[in-house]
């Protein structure tokens, strides 16, 4: 007999993980046993990654969606409420916004504004429509996605460390509000992970020092305390230990999955 | 099963959290070595993690003691070959009226918390570091409190011990990562149990209150409009002590109904 997943009979609604971590957590979370609805805005893309989950015997659907719209928020929790149900958690991706090229104290912030105010309220429309339809259900978890770059405040973020650092913010407050309505909201800030944004800083910074980049990846790794770089894999299953029951007092934190390269 | 097969050495056995990891440990398939000083303690519970389908070996021990902690590990390799996971739970809150101040520092109040939380763990963790060494894998989790982010007055003692236990848990993740040995913390605020309701009980007599009231009134200041109870805390340390936390090393997670955010 199989045993019991940590997320057996859960519907989870993810949403713009990104390129590097949104397979491996659609994956984990089907692994425990979750149903998932698949959010983003390429058709084709979701359609793949929604055919990986079913063939290793997962239930994932697709829903396209431009979170920039007014009401999609609303529409994509009714069509998954429709679909499985319930929401049971929510795993919520970074903002992705272009980094800024120039310092904060010189910056046209009428530009920082725009993306400030875009991703963080995107965000918020979304988590508010899902915790109405978990305060239905008396329960549920919000899992958002954090930033190494916020952590560290790492000079060129700009507006996307804004955002991010406001999400952080937002998700305590959001603990507080909602822990009296059986919901939990957390995050998980996952550290530099192999993929292409990391490939891209690190080429960007040989460039700029004239060094190669396969040395600086391995001086960054040396950085880091278990000496390596984080897997996907890995900020995944922090995501379904926030999602699942183990964690059912734990709220209004964040938790680095970084394989120590720094500590909170 | 999250634990299957794994030897992990629980220390600070007692009715309340010790109890709730060692039953949540044996659940998820770990032979789990039990360690504190009451030998009667550790029978009774290790029944109760056999009777969960785990496998259970108790060591009367006493943390402070250098010879004891050397008996444990070497016990606990002697009974399952190996060495997986080491949580470092027992401690003493010392005096818990020692304003600084006034204090003796060289007193027992000062060196008992030292003793026991801080070198007690650090002692354990040095003995267990060659066994997970040789397998390149293991995970040490330290049991801290919600003291090292609001500390009460007078309880410098306690406070300084785990601080230090804190900072000293950071060292110990960047000496040992390259060996493939994880080290966390797990820092809960109240946990439902003996000590927590003495706690309120002594405390209502003082407010002209009752326990109840006083328990209703400290959930009530929590997001989750509840006290943690043991096996809550506990779900969370088998979270850390297993390979769903394989790229975590170094933090310390708040496990406490939303008690502060960190």
């Amino acid at each position: 007999m199989p045993e019991a997943g940590l997320l057996t009979e859960r519907v989870a609604l993810v949403v713009g993980l990104g390129p590097e971590l949104e397979a491996s957590v659609a994956s984990a979370l089907a692994r425990e046993g979750a149903r998932l609805v698949l959010v983003g805005p390429r058709s084709d893309a979701l359609a793949e990654a929604v055919a990986g989950i079913r063939a290793q015997g997962g239930s994932a659907t697709a829903l396209t969606a431009d979170l920039s719209q007014a009401g999609e928020g609303r529409r994509l929790v009714e069509t998954a409420v429709q679909t499985w149900g319930r929401i049971d958690a929510l795993v919520l991706g970074p903002p992705r916004g272009t980094p800024a090229a120039e310092e904060t104290a010189e910056a046209d912030l009428a530009s920082w504004r725009r993306a400030l105010e875009g991703e963080v309220f995107e965000a918020l429309a979304l988590a508010q429509e899902v915790a109405r339809a978990m305060r239905r259900l008396g329960s549920g978890s919000i899992v958002m996605i954090g930033s190494v770059e916020e952590r560290l405040a790492l000079e060129g973020a700009g507006p996307v460390l804004l955002a991010r650092g406001a999400l952080l913010a937002a998700a305590r407050l959001l603990a507080r509000e909602l822990g009296p309505h059986g919901i939990r909201v957390n995050t998980v800030v996952p550290g530099w992970i192999e993929g292409p944004h990391l490939r891209a800083a690190l080429e960007a910074r040989a460039a700029r020092e004239g060094s190669a980049e396969e040395v600086l990846r391995d001086r960054l790794r040396e950085e880091h305390a278990l000496h390596r770089l984080v897997d996907a894999s890995e900020v995944a299953d922090a995501v379904v230990f926030f999602a699942s029951d183990l964690s059912r007092i734990v709220t209004g934190q964040s938790l680095d999955v970084n394989c120590g390269g720094y500590f909170h | 099963m999250l634990l299957h097969d794994r030897c992990c050495i629980i220390t600070g056995i007692g009715p309340g959290l010790g109890r709730g990891m060692a039953l949540a440990f044996g659940r998820e398939g770990a032979n789990v070595v039990l360690a504190a000083r009451s030998a009667e303690r550790l029978e009774s519970v290790a029944k109760e993690v056999e009777s969960v389908g785990g496998r259970a070996h108790c060591v009367v021990t006493d943390v402070s003691a250098a010879e004891d902690c050397d008996r444990l590990v070497a016990a606990a390799q002697e009974r399952f070959g190996r060495i997986d996971v080491l949580v470092n739970s027992a401690f003493t809150t010392g005096d818990l009226d020692t304003p600084i101040e006034d204090a003796d520092l060289d007193a027992d109040a000062w060196l008992e918390p030292m003793r026991v939380n801080l070198l007690g763990s650090l002692r354990l963790s040095r003995a267990v570091i060659p066994h997970m060494r040789r397998r390149s894998r293991g995970a040490i989790v330290m049991i801290n409190t919600t003291e090292i982010r609001i500390p009460f007055e007078r309880h410098g003692p306690y406070v300084a011990s785990k601080g230090a236990l804190h900072a000293a848990t950071r060292t110990l993740a960047l000496e040992v990562g390259r060996y493939g040995i994880r080290v966390n913390a797990i820092v809960p605020s109240y946990i439902w149990g003996p000590g927590v309701a003495a706690y309120f009980e002594q405390m209502a007599s003082e407010q002209g209150t009752t326990a109840e009231a006083l328990e209703r009134a400290v959930a009530d200041q929590l997001p989750l409009r509840r006290i943690a109870r043991p096996e809550e805390v506990a779900d969370a340390v088998v979270f850390m002590a297993s390979d769903l936390a394989r790229g975590i090393t170094g933090q310390a997670l708040n496990v406490n109904c939303g008690h502060h955010f960190h």
